[in-house]
C-alpha cells in the first residue's frame, strides 16, 4: 500500500530518536513490506538496519539525506550496486571536502555528475526544490525543477510530498504538485520520519535543543512543530494522500526498483591479495615460509616438533580451505612495514639494537602457529598449549581478527604509511558510536530542560557511574531520591521529565568517534563500500561503520592498537641504555626470576602492566603466581567473564589445595562438573577461565559442531552478546542430554558459558599480556627510577593517578623532584637516583612552551635570575604560568624565597587582570629608585602551603602525604595502614585516608570498593550495600574519608569491611605547628578538599 | 517611538492579548467543518485554507492542538483550534 522512503534513525545524530532495530520492528508490526533509511549525511546505521530487516523479512532500502552547500537537503536512494557506490562517494565528498568536519555539505554539481543508480527525491520542507519554491516563488522553482529533470532524468527524479500537519504544508504541496504536473515529473509521498512511535517526540525536542546548545524554551525555531514525524501506519498515510494516489503508488514503484540492491549481499568487498615477487601462489608461498620457520624454531628432535608439524599442517589446510593464505601474507607485509617504521623511529637511539619488536600480537591470533611463524605473535602456541578454534576453525563464517599492539609513536607512523601504501581511497579506520552514559544524559537533558546547573552536577556526580543503557526503568528517579538535597525534587515535573528522558536516551548514539585501532583495507576503493569522513584527530579518516557493521560486511579489520605499556617499555629501555650504555634485551631476561615473583606475590605491583589494579592486587596475594603461566591466569581471572561465571573462588581454593597436596607428595585432580569436561578444564582446575574454553566446553559437553561453535564465537563478541548467547540454551541442553548429561549440570555449565558474554580473555591473549606484565615487573624491580620516569611520561595509563604513583615511587626509594627551571626537561627525566618532573607537567605549561624554554636554556645557558628568566622566556609564557612554576619551587635555585620571587615577577610583568589577557607584555622595567618596598621581608612558604601548591600546580604532592600534617590532630585510635598487619583478624578499627579509587563493579552485587591511602600505603575498604546506601554522599563526594570497620585477614589479603563512613574532620579549633599557614585545621582541610586530585572511579 | 505616559504600572490592568475564545464547531458526517458559533452567532465556513498541528511546551503545560485556518462566508479569515487534551474548540484572530 505504501512504503516509507524518508526515514531517520538515531544515526541522524541528535535528531532521530529511534534505533534502526526499533524502526524495522515497528515497520513490520504496522505491515510495511519495505522501508528506507535515509540518515543525515551518512549510512552509519544502514548495515545494522539491513541485517535486522533481512532477519524479519523486510526489504531494507539504503539511502541518505544529504545537505547541499546552500543548506538544503536532498534524499538519495540506492537502486543498484553502482548507485550505492556513488552514494558512498558523494557522502565522502560532502565530509572530506569541508574545512569544518562537523558541517558536511555537498555541491549539487557533484550530484549532477555522479547519480547513476540513484533515485533522487526532492527533499523535505528544507529540500532543494521546496527551498527554492519558498524563497524564490513558483516560476523560479519550476525552472529549477526543469534543470534537475534534465540533470537526473525524469525517471530518476521524484518530487517529494510530505504532510506532517505543519503550517504551510498545504500551499507547499500545492506548489510542488503544480511543478510536477507541469513538467511531467512524478511525485512521491514521504513521511520525514524521525521516531518510530509518537511518544518519542519529546526526546526529539530535547535532542534538537542539545544539538543547538539551547534550552527547550529557546529552541522553538529549531524544534519540529508537532509530534507527527513518527512512522505512521501505511493506511493512514494513504488516507492523507487520497487526493494524490500516484504519490502513494510511486513509493511502491521506487521500492521495487531498489529491491535489486541488498546491502547485506551486494557490497563486493575484497581484501588486497598477496602479490609476491615470484609467480608462486599465495598458498605455496605461505607453506614454504611456514616450513622453513618450522625447521628454525622447532628443529628435528626438539620437544614440540611433532605437535608443531601437525599444527602447521592443520593450519595451512584451514588457511587454504578458507582462502586465507593471501590474507596471512598481506599481514606479513604489514608487519614488514611496521618493522621498517620501528627501525626508522628508533634509528639513532640507544634502544635501536635492544631487540625490541616493532609490535606484539594480542587476542586469539596469538594461538596460531602461522602467526607465530610470520612474526605476528611472539608466544609459542605449542609450548603454551594454545587452543586454535577461537581463531581458526572449519566453519569460520568471517575472517579472523589479528590484533597487533604497537608503541604509540610507531602506531601513528605505521597508520600514515599504510595510507600511503594502499592509497587514501582504500583505507579507513573503523568508527565507534559513543552512547549516552547516565552522567552525560543528566547533564545534557537537564540543561535542555533549564534545570539548575549546580543541582544537575550534584546529581551527575553522586549518581552511580554507568552506561545509560544499563539504566533500569525508574532508576534515575531512585538515584535522585537517595540524594538528600535533591530527594524532594523526584516528583517535580521537570525532574520527572529528566528521569523519563534519561531512560529513553539509553543506548542512542551521540556522535561518531574512532575505534581504538581497527583499520579496514580494501582492494576495491573503500569509499565505494562505506563513506569516509574526517576523524576528530587530524590526518585520520574513519569509515562510517562500527566494528559490528564491518563484521557484518565481512570486512577484514586490522587492529593496530596503541598500547601505552609498550611505549613505556621503549622509553624505559632507552633510559636504561643512557645510564648503563647498554640496553637490556627483554626477550632474553630471566623469566623465572623468583625475586620478581616475590614482589608480585606481595601485591607490590602498582604501575605494572595488567596486574596493578585494586582487584588484581587482592587476587595476586591469593593466587601467588610463580611463573609465566600463572601470570597468564592472573591476567585473565579478574575479568567479568570468570567472575560472573563463579570461577574465581573455586579456582583460588583448588590452587591452594593443589599446592598443599603436591607438597605432601600426592597427586591432585581438580573436580569438574562432569567427566566430559575433564580434559578441557583440568588445566584451569575445573573452571572456565578463558574465552576459548567456552567453545571447548560446548564441544565436549553438548557436542557442538564447528558451525555451532563459530556462531557462538561470533555471538560472544557482539553487542547484546548476553541475549545472543542465551539463545543457544536449547541447542546446548539437547546436545548435553544426548550425551547423558543431567539437566541441572547442563544448566550450571551453561551459566558459566553465558557468563562469557561479559568480557573475558582468550588464553592466547592472556599469555601475551602475562609476558608483558612480567617484563614490566622486571623493569620496575631492577630499574625503578627509569621505570617510574617512563611511567610518569606515558600518562594517562593504568589504574592510579599521578599522586598515588608519586608516593608509590617514594616507597620504592625513588625520590620525585619537583620541576626546576634549570634542571628539568620538557618531560620527566632521570637525575641520579631520582625522578625530575618535567616543565610540561606544570599547570598552564604546554609541551610546546616547555620545549621553547628548555631550548633557550640549551642555547644560551642557564637562567641566572628570575629577571633573566622572564626576559628570555617565550612571550606566550604568561605571568600565571611563571607563578605556578615558582609555587612548586621551580625557581628556588635563584636563591630567593618563593614569595619574593613572585613579588619580583609582579614587578616585571603586568598584573593578571591588567586588560592584556594572560599574555606576557614586555615593557620597560622601572628604575629601582626610592622603591618604598625595597626592604619588605617575605616569609617562606611552609610545608602546608607547599603541599597545597603542589596539588594545585602539578596535580600531585611530591613533598609527602597530606595526612602527615593533620595526623597529630586525630585520635590515637586511628590506625595507620602499616600497622594493620599486626592487628587481630576481626578487630574493629578506625582508619582515615585519601580516596585513590572507587569501584563498584556490576559483578559485585552492590558492594563498593574504596582504595584509601595514608602515609604508609593503601588499604582496601569493602563497603557493603547497606553501608553504601547510608553514607553514599560521603563515599562518592569526599576526597578524604574516615572509616570504621572490621579488619578481615584472609588468605594473605587485608581488607576493612566498613560499618560507618564519614568525611574526614578534625575537631580542634586552633591549628597546630604543622599548619602554620592556616588559622584552623578546618580551613586547611577545606582547602585540601578543593585541591586534592579527583579519585579514579572505575566500574 | 511610544511616548512614556508617565503613569504607574498597574499589574491589575494587564491583560493577555489575542487570548483564545471558546467556540462551537459544527461538522458534517465526514468531520468536515461547516459552521463556527461564537457569542455573536454561527458563521458559515466557506473553505479550509490550511490545517496544522502543534505539540509543544510539554515540559511546562503541555499544548496539543489541531489548527484550522478558515475562509468564512463573509470573506473574513479565522483561525480556530481544537485543544486535544480537552476536546474543546477555540478561535484565535488571524
Amino acid at each position: 500500500m505504501y512504503v516509507e522512503l524518508h526515514c531517520h534513525s538515531a544515526f541522524s545524530f541528535l535528531d532521530g530518536t529511534s534505533l534502526p532495530e526499533e524502526l524495522t520492528l515497528e515497520a513490520q508490526m504496522l505491515g510495511y513490506h519495505a522501508l528506507a533509511l535515509t540518515d543525515h549525511n551518512g549510512v552509519y546505521g544502514s548495515m545494522a538496519f539491513a541485517q535486522t530487516a533481512r532477519d524479519i523479512g523486510l526489504q531494507a532500502i539504503t539511502g541518505a539525506e544529504l545537505t547541499l552547500l546552500d543548506d538544503s537537503h536532498v534524499t538519495l536512494l540506492a537502486e543498484t550496486q553502482q548507485g550505492y557506490a556513488n552514494l558512498c562517494r558523494l557522502i565522502t565528498e560532502a565530509h572530506l571536502g569541508r574545512e569544518d568536519r562537523r558541517d558536511p555539505r555537498l555541491d549539487l554539481a557533484s550530484l549532477e555528475q555522479r547519480n547513476e543508480g540513484l533515485v533522487i527525491l526532492s527533499g523535505c520542507r528544507t529540500g532543494l526544490l521546496p527551498t527554492v519554491l519558498l524563497r524564490e516563488g513558483l516560476s523560479a522553482a519550476r525552472r529549477f525543477a526543469e534543470h534537475l529533470k534534465e540533470s537526473f532524468g525524469a525517471k530518476n527524479f521524484f518530487i517529494e510530498l510530505q504532510r506532517n500537519l505543519v503550517q504551510g504544508d498545504r500551499a507547499l504541496n500545492y506548489g510542488l504538485c503544480d511543478i510536477a504536473d507541469t513538467l511531467g515529473l512524478s511525485v512521491v509521498a514521504t513521511g520525514d520520519v524521525h521516531y518510530h512511535t509518537r511518544d518519542r517526540y519529546k526526546l526529539q525536542d530535547v535532542l534538537i535543543s542539545i544539538r543547538n546548545r539551547k534550552t527547550l524554551d529557546n529552541s522553538h525555531a529549531e524544534r519540529k512543530p508537532n509530534s507527527e514525524f513518527y512512522l505512521r501506519p501505511p493506511e493512514q498515510v494513504a488516507k492523507l494522500f487520497r487526493d494524490r494516489p500516484d504519490a502513494i503508488a510511486n513509493t511502491l514503484v521506487i521500492a521495487e526498483r531498489c529491491a535489486s540492491f541488498d546491502l547485506t549481499r551486494d557490497l563486493g568487498y575484497t581484501f588486497p591479495d598477496f602479490r609476491g615477487h615470484t609467480l608462486q601462489s599465495a598458498s605455496q608461498a605461505l607453506s614454504e615460509l611456514c616450513y622453513s620457520k618450522l625447521e628454525e624454531l622447532y628443529p628435528p628432535g626438539s620437544p614440540h616438533r611433532e605437535k608443531a608439524e601437525k599444527r602447521v599442517a592443520e593450519e595451512l589446510r584451514l588457511a587454504e580451505h578458507h582462502k586465507l593464505c593471501g590474507f596471512f601474507l598481506v599481514y606479513r607485509d604489514l608487519l614488514k612495514l611496521a618493522t621498517k617504521v620501528a627501525a626508522d623511529i628508533r634509528v639513532g637511539t640507544r634502544r635501536a639494537n635492544s631487540g625490541l619488536l616493532p609490535g606484539r600480537g594480542r587476542g586469539s591470533s596469538v594461538s596460531s602457529i602461522i602467526c607465530y611463524f610470520l612474526g605476528l605473535s611472539h608466544i609459542d602456541p605449542i609450548a603454551n598449549d594454545l587452543f586454535l578454534g577461537r581463531f581458526l576453525n572449519e566453519s569460520l563464517a568471517s575472517v579472523p581478527d589479528i590484533d597487533l599492539d604497537f608503541p604509540r609513536e610507531i602506531r601513528e607512523e605505521l597508520m600514515r604509511r599504510v595510507y600511503k601504501h594502499y592509497g587514501d581511497e582504500h583505507v579507513g579506520l573503523v568508527c565507534s558510536y559513543p552512547t549516552y552514559h547516565l552522567r552525560s544524559a543528566v547533564r545534557e537533558i537537564g540543561k535542555a530542560l533549564d534545570l539548575p546547573a549546580g543541582e544537575l552536577e550534584q546529581l551527575a556526580r553522586l549518581s552511580e557511574h554507568r552506561s545509560s543503557g544499563s539504566l533500569r526503568a525508574g532508576g534515575l528517579r531512585e538515584e535522585l531520591k537517595k540524594i538528600p538535597a535533591l530527594a524532594h525534587k523526584a516528583d517535580a515535573p521537570l525532574w520527572r521529565h529528566l528521569c523519563d528522558l534519561a531512560e529513553q536516551i539509553a543506548g542512542l548514539p551521540r556522535h561518531i568517534s574512532q575505534h581504538v585501532g581497527g583499520m579496514i583495507i580494501s582492494s576495491r576503493p573503500l569509499i565505494e563500500l562505506t563513506p569516509l569522513e574526517q576523524s576528530a584527530m587530524p590526518d585520520r579518516v574513519v569509515c562510517q561503520w562500527d566494528k559490528d557493521s564491518c563484521d557484518d560486511a565481512r570486512f577484514i579489520k586490522i587492529d593496530f592498537l596503541a598500547l601505552g605499556m609498550l611505549s613505556l617499555v621503549e622509553e624505559c629501555v632507552e633510559l636504561i641504555a643512557e645510564r648503563e650504555g647498554v640496553s637490556p634485551n627483554l626477550s632474553r631476561i630471566n623469566f623465572e626470576d623468583q625475586q620478581v615473583y616475590d614482589t608480585i606475590c606481595a601485591g607490590d605491583t602498582v604501575g605494572v602492566f595488567q596486574i596493578e589494579s585494586r582487584a588484581q592486587i587482592q587476587m595476586i596475594r591469593r593466587t601467588r603466581p610463580r611463573n609465566l603461566e600463572d601470570l597468564a591466569v592472573e591476567v585473565a581471572i579478574v575479568r567479568p567473564g570468570p567472575i560472573v561465571g563463579g570461577a574465581v573462588n573455586p579456582y583460588v581454593r583448588r590452587r591452594e589445595e593443589r599446592r598443599t597436596t603436591l607438597a605432601q607428595g600426592l597427586a591432585y585432580e581438580a573436580p569438574v562438573d562432569h567427566p566430559l569436561l575433564k580434559e578441557t578444564l583440568s588445566e584451569t582446575l575445573g573452571v572456565v577461565l578463558y574465552q576459548d574454553q567456552v567453545l571447548q566446553v560446548c564441544q565436549a559437553l553438548a557436542g557442538f559442531t564447528a558451525g555451532q561453535g563459530e556462531a557462538l564465537r561470533r555471538a560472544m563478541s557482539r553487542r547484546r552478546s548476553r541475549e545472543l548467547m542465551e539463545s543457544f540454551w536449547e541447542e546446548f541442553r539437547d546436545g548435553a542430554m544426548a550425551r547423558g548429561v543431567p539437566d541441572n549440570i547442563a544448566k550450571r555449565v551453561f551459566q558459566q558459558v553465558v557468563a562469557f558474554s561479559e568480557f573475558g580473555f582468550p588464553k592466547s591473549h592472556a599469555a601475551a599480556f602475562g609476558l608483558l606484565a612480567y617484563q614490566s615487573a622486571w623493569l620496575r624491580y631492577y630499574y625503578p627510577v627509569e621505570y617510574y620516569t617512563a611511567l610518569f611520561n606515558n600518562q594517562p595509563m593504568g589504574f592510579y593517578s599521578l599522586d598515588a604513583l608519586c608516593r608509590d615511587a617514594a616507597r620504592h626509594d625513588v625520590q620525585v623532584l619537583l620541576p626546576d627551571i634549570n634542571r628539568s626537561g620538557v618531560y620527566c627525566t632521570v637525575e641520579e637516583d631520582s625522578l625530575r618532573v618535567g616543565l610540561g607537567f606544570v599547570r598552564d605549561w604546554s609541551w610546546d612552551i616547555s620545549g621553547q624554554v628548555v631550548a633557550e636554556r640549551e642555547r644560551n645557558g642557564h637562567y641566572r635570575s628570575v629577571c633573566d628568566f622572564v626576559r628570555r622566556a617565550p612571550p606566550k609564557l604568561g605571568r600565571n604560568s611563571i607563578e605556578h612554576l615558582i609555587w612548586v619551587g621551580g625557581c628556588d635555585g635563584f636563591g630567593l624565597n618563593r614569595r619574593e620571587l613572585i613579588w619580583q615577577v609582579g614587578l616585571l610583568l603586568p598584573p593578571k587582570n591588567a586588560g592584556v589577557g594572560n599574555a606576557r607584555v614586555r615593557r620597560q622595567l622601572e628604575l629601582p629608585l626610592d622603591n618604598p618596598h625595597a626592604n619588605v621581608r617575605f616569609g617562606c612558604v611552609e610545608l602546608d602551603e607547599r603541599l597545597l601548591a603542589e596539588y594545585q600546580m602539578v596535580g600531585f604532592a611530591a613533598s609527602g602525604h597530606p595526612l602527615i600534617l593533620v595526623r597529630d590532630l586525630m585520635p590515637s585510635s586511628i590506625v595507620k595502614s602499616g600497622k594493620l598487619e599486626s592487628l587481630e583478624h576481626n578487630s574493629t578499627i578506625d582508619v582515615v585516608g585519601l580516596v585513590v579509587a572507587r569501584q563498584r563493579p556490576e559483578t559485585a552485587r552492590g558492594v563498593m570498593f574504596v582504595l584509601l591511602e595514608d602515609e604508609d600505603g593503601m588499604t582496601n575498604v569493602i563497603v557493603p550495600p547497606a553501608v553504601y546506601e547510608r553514607h553514599r554522599i560521603a563515599i562518592r563526594g569526599e576526597p578524604f574519608l574516615w572509616v570504621r570497620g572490621k579488619l578481615v585477614k584472609d588468605d594473605g589479603t587485608l581488607n576493612i569491611v566498613a560499618q560507618k563512613i564519614r568525611p574526614l574532620r578534625v575537631n580542634r579549633s586552633k591549628a597546630p605547628a604543622s599548619l602554620p599557614s592556616f588559622k584552623s585545621p578546618h580551613s586547611f582541610l577545606k582547602k585540601l578538599r578543593a585541591s586534592a586530585p579527583p579519585s579514579r572511579n572505575w566500574h | 517611538m511610544v511616548k512614556n505616559p508617565r503613569t504607574p504600572i498597574r499589574p491589575d490592568r494587564l491583560r493577555p492579548l489575542n487570548s483564545p475564545r471558546e467556540v462551537a464547531l459544527q461538522v458534517d458526517d465526514s468531520g468536515h467543518p461547516l459552521y463556527v458559533t461564537d457569542t455573536k452567532g454561527a458563521k458559515k465556513i466557506e473553505k479550509v485554507l490550511d490545517t496544522w498541528r502543534v505539540d509543544d511546551e510539554w515540559w511546562r503545560n503541555s499544548i496539543s492542538r489541531n489548527y484550522y485556518e478558515l475562509l468564512m462566508e463573509d470573506g473574513s479569515r479565522l483561525i480556530i483550534f481544537n485543544d486535544l487534551s480537552t476536546d474543546r474548540w477555540f478561535s484565535q484572530s488571524v
